[in-house]
């Protein structure tokens, strides 16, 4: 009846009500909203950077008789469901043949490949796009390994092929982006090799035309591409995408083809994510909107209370208490309903800023049905909050309304603050002590805040007596007049639980996101090894060095790092990196390990011997030697006895400095017990070679022991008459499996001369240059054991010994991985195997930089090279993540914390301004100056708030030390990069400035505007 | 010995007071009567340096007034209508700031007796908001007691009391005067104006009628 | 509607305060007829205020039976103590901002007031009502356009905005100049004129006292004595027992043995000397 003069009276007080509101609303409407956003951009994010994984690669199995027709490319279309084409990019058709060259000696092998418009998709750099049957485009690489030029013939047959057919070269092509999706990760190589560096040649991709492919010269594997299209497909096509691909491996295999995509696994993982995004978001959201509900509820408890005078006057004239709460519950439920209905529209705006910034349009504009569940949920429970509070207050006695100030309630120690100190500690605790990784831990710093905010609001108001009874009797007046205004208006208790769990909020927003974005950052920069990576192909390891010495020998912006793998997924790999560069130009390359790790994992200096020759010569002879049985076991068979010893062999070991093979020289036999003899053996070592080895072996079939010298007078090359042999201790046994009797040792003598015990297997000496056991940095995951090996270039087994020296994980290879030197490795050589080896340059900041040029320069030297990895990008991809994107949310909450905080400020300051000001004005009325009421008026809320925020903040820390490990930062938990979960303590003691900064302003300026009230005409407004 | 001068007081365009002049002697009591709104809290207000008059001076002692502070230095102790105490504290402490600001000695007997004079030395650490409308008006009383000032102002002190309550009062502003003080009480009791030495009306801002000393 | 006829017997009141249970009326017993216009008189604390919401429903008595009208106050429940107020007591509070709605001018409060009348209640137009405390000038300014003694005259309007048949009023004169206290004054008088209505108010003011044709003054939760027309009596109550003047009392502290004599014209009271006594 009067509704509209009462609002418009208290309009302020209805727009603050309004506002909270639209808080809580706001937060009720945006949490589940942003919560199925950021599902979907986690759909496309994930399709997007997982492309390859995501992707149906159809190819068929050739077929086995050639007078059967080959499949079609297009018979392999049907495979894809109608109703799932639209999510899919329109399928990239193919077929391919692997064809032996004829008329060479060697074999070599090249790959025939025609897919749909590749044209396009390379740079030709001369001749044309081959149109007709058989004409192909040949790789630039191809030139300089091969001198395949335009207007050549190229004779091959194909796999299982009856006759050999000629393709004919009309064009040079350069492969322009192999991580384009058009490959689907099968671009031209970019390297090529004669088979007498290693056998068979091989040639990158000879691009032909479709025709070729239409008689049945070439046999053929049909491929077809595809795959679902990010920002196509939605959350609700998963299950659909899920069986579709399911379904099509079993119908592929009908049509002799296999569809080997990963997608099921990449759908397990995006809904992985989901989970997560499900549960922190709303979570993190339903927070704000519960702190809200509860400043609505202080709100409410004081406007409710302002309005007792008239409540009294309305139950006075006769209006039943229920008369009167419904028309005080119309008047304040209205602008609450408002309010609340209003954070719907603001929510989906706050919606569309965040999803074309954070989400980067990464999802459609929906209506999922919890948010209007929500909303109604909220407003709900906010209009229930609004009937209490109002209840509360009419259904009190008529002559308690009346008198102007409610009875004292201060000894009554809150029971309703101790029920929620018990509730907030009971929930602290399951939170912490429950072993889930779940929601729950987020509410930790709240909960701890909440417990701690109103245990010192509880405290502060007997302390606040007893300074101000302290400050009395000293004659401090402003100390004394502002404690005593804390002691005697218990709403401080409301004001200090509000701000500690604001200014925690915000601490643990702080932490949160910061400590997040750390672990991102750090994650990305271990994953991908150094701010960038670049893959470079290349099958020789002298070129690639001698290549990346071009580009940047001072090691400025990059570092060498080869990786070699174990044919078994169990064994280690080898990590060959370059220490000094590597400490430099890695992430975090000095944590690896120390500088003593560094020092033992270098390659030892030592003078290697080096000569470049087509024979080797050995002046050797042997010293007395003694005829030894093998040592048998106790009750084991003796064996059979051997005839009396032969003769022995000699043999060198030999790295080509060029290809870096691992060539054997044996020397022909060296009789016992004669003079020096003069022993040759061939070798082409017209590039230079270096002598890794030297061993001692025996003719086949003399397996009788002996034991005696080996002196190695000289030992020449055709540049040089005689090598320097070093000293005996440079020279290591090599531990070979099963020769436990056999020993081998270089000792003092003239030349080299070597202590042998023998019974047939061969005994190796291994310079010094390359230490026999090679020190390594394992990966923690690996089970250690001393026989442990990993693989050289070429695959042979390298002994280790493991250096416990590691400092944190291992860049870019974590898991099963031994880091060794490069220098090491290459000092052990052995001949490439591209299909095991990758050569990649890690690039720093600077680096990534000037990858472009690093690339051409590259080029330049033969080597083709692409960026295939950058931090800059993970830290990108991980920052779209489901748990990324909802502790983003946390700065959100942070500063909702703050304007909670401020308007309970307000609120308490709005109803009691008044008289407070009255107070002060009866005071300086007496004489008190203005300087001692201002000093009391200013610091009476200021203090209390600052040591509230102080205790929020440090609740806010504490909390996150609790909460973050429960957390989920990633979708994976675990993984061997640990967390580094450290306090940051500039975010916090920044944020804790901030805090304090922003409502001690808000303090300061209320309390001098009190003060500046607290005029003598205040006094008399008392009378009226 | 308070010297008002042709004393105006406005508020904004409204005229309070208007060229009142008057002299209250050491040890006497005057009072100030007249109807709601002639001007009495004006001119205790003007007197006691709370509000500035817009023309004409005021003196006490001979030392012109020009601000509360001044005033208070000069131990003019205004006990304001409608008591004007600090709610949030207790009887006592309504007593005790004043006197810390001032640095009196000997702060707890002066309290104390003070307290005890107005009948509420039992009541001293109830706070304000705990008493009757009367009791804070005795509390009032009493907190201008322990001042002891040279000029002690009343303005409407004795308005929520019972007989026997104002006749206290009364005699306690009596003591004051008799201590030394010049006294000034506002009134609309013609009962009370009856006791003072003096008595002067207002109306409508104007001295209408004086009784002199 | 007329005056309702007001009758207390043995009307006991005990509050608690400071931990203590404090008697603020301890067996009162008057009664007051339908339209008259009656005082209540006592220094501070003496229960006058405790006396008057009693009558109005606002506190319920400890002890002692008390009626308003037909309404056995002491066993209503809380509605119907609602119902009372709606439509037949007023109260005026001391105060008179108290009784008003801050944001209604003086002819909304009225209709505020009236919201609540039970609906056979033929209830007085506002203006009319606004005209008989003589505020029908004022109808609509906003209420911080009104002086004090005109907020006072609305306070009372309000009081009676459903023509009760009884109207309680707590220090309605009281902070008021003389000759706005005056106008209040005739303005409850002239209500208890025309309409009939009993009146019960509350004042300090010895002038007010005297103009009243009845007052009863209560002195420590007892009544002390009645007024007519500005003469003083003493009251005997229901238990033979006689409250002493103050001047007298004070010639006679407690514990003074007196002796009581009947003569023809009147009872002696005769202070019995201590040692005669013993």
């Amino acid at each position: 009846m009067f509704l509209r003069q009462a609002l418009r009276y208290r309009w302020s007080q209805a727009l603050v009500l309004a506002g909270i509101s639209l808080l809580i609303g706001t937060c009720a409407v945006f949490g589940p909203w942003f919560a199925r956003a950021v599902q979907q951009t986690v759909v496309t994010e994930t399709l997007h950077g997982q492309r390859l994984s995501a992707a149906w690669q159809l190819e068929t199995r050739p077929v086995r008789n050639l007078s059967d027709e080959p499949p079609k490319p297009e018979q392999l279309q049907p495979l894809i469901p109608a109703d799932l084409a639209p999510l899919f990019t329109k399928p990239v058709l193919g077929i391919h043949s692997d064809v032996s060259w004829t008329g060479t000696e060697d074999p070599i092998v090249s790959r025939l490949l025609w897919r749909d418009g590749v044209c396009d998709q390379v740079v030709i750099v001369a001749g044309r796009c081959p149109a007709a049957a058989n004409e192909v485009l040949a790789s630039t690489v191809d030139q300089s390994t091969w001198g395949i030029e335009p207007g050549q013939t190229i004779r091959g047959i194909g796999e299982g092929a009856a006759q050999p057919g000629v393709l004919k070269v009309v064009g040079q092509y350069r492969p322009k982006d192999g991580t384009a999706d058009y490959w689907f990760g099968r671009p031209p190589t970019g390297r090529s090799h004669p088979p007498t560096d290693k056998s068979p040649g091989e040639t990158d991709l000879l691009l032909t035309a479709r025709p070729t492919f239409a008689g049945d010269l070439w046999s053929q594997h049909t491929t077809l591409d595809t795959r679902p299209l990010p920002g196509v497909v939605r959350l609700d096509d998963l299950d659909r995408l899920e069986s579709a691909t399911t379904a099509s491996q079993g119908k592929a295999i009908e049509l002799g083809a296999d569809n080997t995509s990963a997608l099921p696994g990449v759908i397990d993982q995006i809904r992985h994510e989901r989970a997560q995004a499900a549960t922190i978001i709303p979570l993190v959201m339903v927070q704000v909107a519960l702190f809200g509900l509860v400043v609505l509820a202080l709100a409410l408890a004081v406007v409710v209370d302002q309005r007792r005078p008239e409540l009294a006057v309305a139950r006075l004239r006769g209006s039943t208490a229920r008369r009167t709460s419904k028309t005080l519950t119309v008047e304040l439920g209205l602008p609450v309903l408002i309010g609340t209905l209003l954070g719907a529209p603001l929510g989906f705006a706050l919606l569309l800023i965040v999803r074309s910034t954070w989400l980067r349009h990464g999802a459609p504009i929906e209506l999922p049905w919890s948010v209007p569940v929500a909303l109604v949920a909220v407003a709900v429970v906010a209009l229930g909050v609004v009937v209490l509070q109002v209840r509360g207050v009419v259904r009190l006695q008529i002559a308690t309304l009346l008198r102007r100030v409610a009875p004292s309630r201060r000894r009554a120690i809150g029971v309703i603050d101790l029920c929620i100190i018990v509730f907030a500690v009971a929930g602290l605790l399951s939170a912490v002590g429950g072993s889930n990784r779940g929601p729950l831990p987020v509410l930790a710093p709240a909960l701890l805040a909440l417990a701690a905010g109103l245990t010192f609001a509880h405290l502060l108001l007997p302390l606040a007596g007893l300074i101000s009874r302290r400050a009395l009797r000293r004659g401090r007046l402003s100390l004394a007049l502002g404690t005593l205004q804390i002691s005697r208006r218990p709403a401080v208790t409301r004001i200090v639980a509000a701000v500690a769990v604001a200014a925690s909020l915000v601490a643990f927003a702080g932490q949160a996101a910061s400590v997040g974005e750390h672990n991102r950052e750090s994650r990305a920069g271990y994953e991908t090894g150094a701010e960038g990576v670049l893959k470079v192909e290349a099958s020789y390891v002298a070129r690639f060095m001698h290549g990346i010495n071009e580009v940047d020998r001072d090691r400025r912006w990059l570092t060498p790092v080869l990786i070699t793998r174990p044919p078994s997924p169990d064994a280690l790999q080898t990590v060959m990196i370059e220490p000094d560069s590597f400490r430099t130009i890695a992430y975090r390359g000095d944590q690896l390990t120390d500088l003593d790790g560094f020092r033992d994992l270098s390659a030892p200096s030592v003078e290697p011997i080096e000569f470049s020759t087509r024979q080797l010569t050995v002046t050797a002879s042997t010293g007395p030697i003694e005829k030894v049985a093998p040592e048998v076991p106790a009750g084991a068979t003796p064996p059979v006895e051997q005839p009396p010893a032969k003769s022995i062999r000699l043999t060198a070991y030999v790295v080509d400095l060029r290809t870096g093979a691992r060539n054997v020289v044996t020397f022909p036999p060296l009789p016992l017990g004669k003079p020096p003899t003069v022993l040759r053996a061939p070798l082409d070592c017209r590039d230079g070679c270096r002598l890794l080895r030297l061993g001692v072996s025996r003719e086949l079939g003399d397996q009788g022991g002996l034991r005696g010298d080996v002196h190695i007078e000289k030992l020449s090359a055709d540049d040089q008459p005689a090598l320097k042999l070093g000293r005996p201790e440079d020279w290591r046994p090599m531990q070979e499996p099963g020769s436990n009797q056999d020993r081998i040792a270089a000792k003092p003598g003239a030349g080299l001369t070597l202590a042998v015990t023998s019974f047939g297997a061969e005994q190796v000496l291994q310079y010094a240059t390359a230490p026999a056991v090679v020190p390594a940095l394992i990966a923690p995951d690996y089970r250690w054991d001393p026989s442990a090996t990993t693989p050289a270039f070429d695959g042979t087994p390298i002994a280790l010994t493991k250096l416990d020296r590691l400092g944190g994980p291992i860049n870019r290879f974590p898991l099963h991985s031994a880091v060794i030197d490069l220098e090491t490795g290459r000092r052990i050589g052995g001949t490439v195997d591209e299909a095991s080896t990758q050569f990649e340059l890690w690039l720093n900041a600077e680096g990534v930089a000037k990858a472009d040029s690093i690339i051409a320069k590259l080029r330049a030297e033969g080597l083709s090279a692409q960026l295939i990895d950058q931090r800059t990008d993970r830290i990108a991809s991980y920052g779209r993540s489901a748990s990324a994107l909802a502790l983003q949310l946390t700065p959100v909450v942070g500063i909702a914390g703050w304007a909670l905080a401020i308007v309970v400020l307000l609120l308490t300051v709005v109803t009691s301004w008044r008289s407070r000001a009255q107070d002060y004005a009866s005071l300086r009325i007496t004489g008190v100056p203005a300087a001692t009421t201002g000093r009391a008026a200013r610091w009476e809320q200021t203090g209390p708030v600052a040591l509230a925020v102080l205790l929020g903040s440090m609740c806010g820390v504490v909390g996150a030390q609790i909460a973050l490990p429960l957390i989920p930062l990633f979708a994976d938990a675990g993984g061997p990069i640990p967390l580094e979960l450290e306090v940051n303590w500039p975010v916090a003691v920044l944020l804790w400035a901030v805090s304090t900064a922003v409502l001690a302003a808000v303090t300061l300026l209320l309390g001098t505007g009190v003060n500046r009230r607290a005029g003598f005409a205040r006094i008399r407004e008392e009378l009226t | 010995m308070i010297a008002v001068d042709g004393v105006s007081v406005r508020y904004g365009a409204v005229t309070a007071v208007e060229s009142v002049t008057l002299a209250v002697p050491a040890g006497r009591v005057l009072a100030v009567s007249g109807p709601s709104g002639a001007g009495k809290s004006s001119l205790l207000w003007a007197i006691a340096g709370a509000v500035a008059p817009a023309a004409g001076q005021v003196a006490v002692d001979g030392v012109q007034i020009g601000s509360r502070a001044v005033a208070a230095a000069h131990g003019v102790v205004l006990i304001p209508q409608g008591n004007g105490l600090a709610r949030v504290l207790t009887a006592r402490e309504n007593l005790v700031v004043p006197l810390i600001a001032e640095r009196t000695p000997d702060l707890d007997t002066v309290v104390t007796q003070a307290l005890t004079q107005v009948g509420l030395a039992e009541s001293g650490d109830h706070l304000v908001e705990e008493l009757s409308g009367g009791e804070q008006q005795r509390v009032a009383v009493a907190r201008g007691l322990a001042q002891r000032g040279r000029v002690v102002l009343a303005d409407e002190s004795t308005s929520e009391l019972d007989g026997a309550n104002r006749e206290l009062v009364l005699a306690l502003l009596r003591a004051e005067a008799d201590r030394g003080a010049a006294v000034v009480i506002a009134t609309h009791d013609p009962t009370v104006a009856e006791t003072a030495d003096a008595h002067a009306l207002l109306d409508e801002g104007r001295l209408s009628w004086l009784r002199p000393f | 509607m007329s005056g309702l006829a007001i009758s207390t017997t043995g009307l006991v009141h005990i509050y608690r305060a400071h931990g203590h249970d404090v008697a603020a009326l301890s067996g009162i017993g008057i009664s007051v007829r339908p339209g008259e216009l009656v005082g209540l008189l006592g220094p501070s604390g003496a229960g006058k205020s405790t006396l008057l919401q009693l009558c109005g429903g606002l506190l319920t008595p400890s002890a002692g039976r008390l009626r308003i009208g037909e309404h056995k106050v002491e066993t209503m429940t809380e509605a119907e103590l609602d119902r009372m107020r709606a439509g037949d007591v007023g109260i005026v509070l001391q105060g008179a901002g108290r009784n008003l709605i801050p944001y209604l001018n003086p002819i909304d409060n009225i209709r505020y007031a009236q919201r609540a009348a039970p609906g056979d209640r033929v209830l007085p137009k506002p203006a009319e009502i606004l005209e008989l405390v003589g505020l029908a000038a004022q109808a609509q300014s906003p209420l911080t356009a009104l002086t004090p003694g005109q907020i006072q005259l609305c306070a009372v309007a309000v009081g009676i905005a459903t023509f009760p048949g009884l109207l309680l009023a707590d220090e309605p004169t009281s902070q008021l100049d003389h000759q706005a206290r005056d106008e209040v004054l005739a303005a409850i008088r002239k209500i208890n004129a025309e309409t009939g209505m009993t009146v019960l108010l509350i004042t300090h003011d010895p002038e007010v006292a005297a103009t009243l044709p009845r007052t009863i003054t209560i002195r420590d939760g007892r009544i002390a004595a009645e007024g007519r027309s500005g003469e003083e009596y003493a009251v005997v109550a229901s238990d033979g027992s006689l409250p002493l003047p103050p001047h007298v009392a004070e010639l006679l502290p407690a514990g003074t043995l007196v002796q009581v004599t009947t003569t023809e014209d009147g009872v002696h009271i005769t202070p019995v000397p201590q040692e005669e006594a013993e």
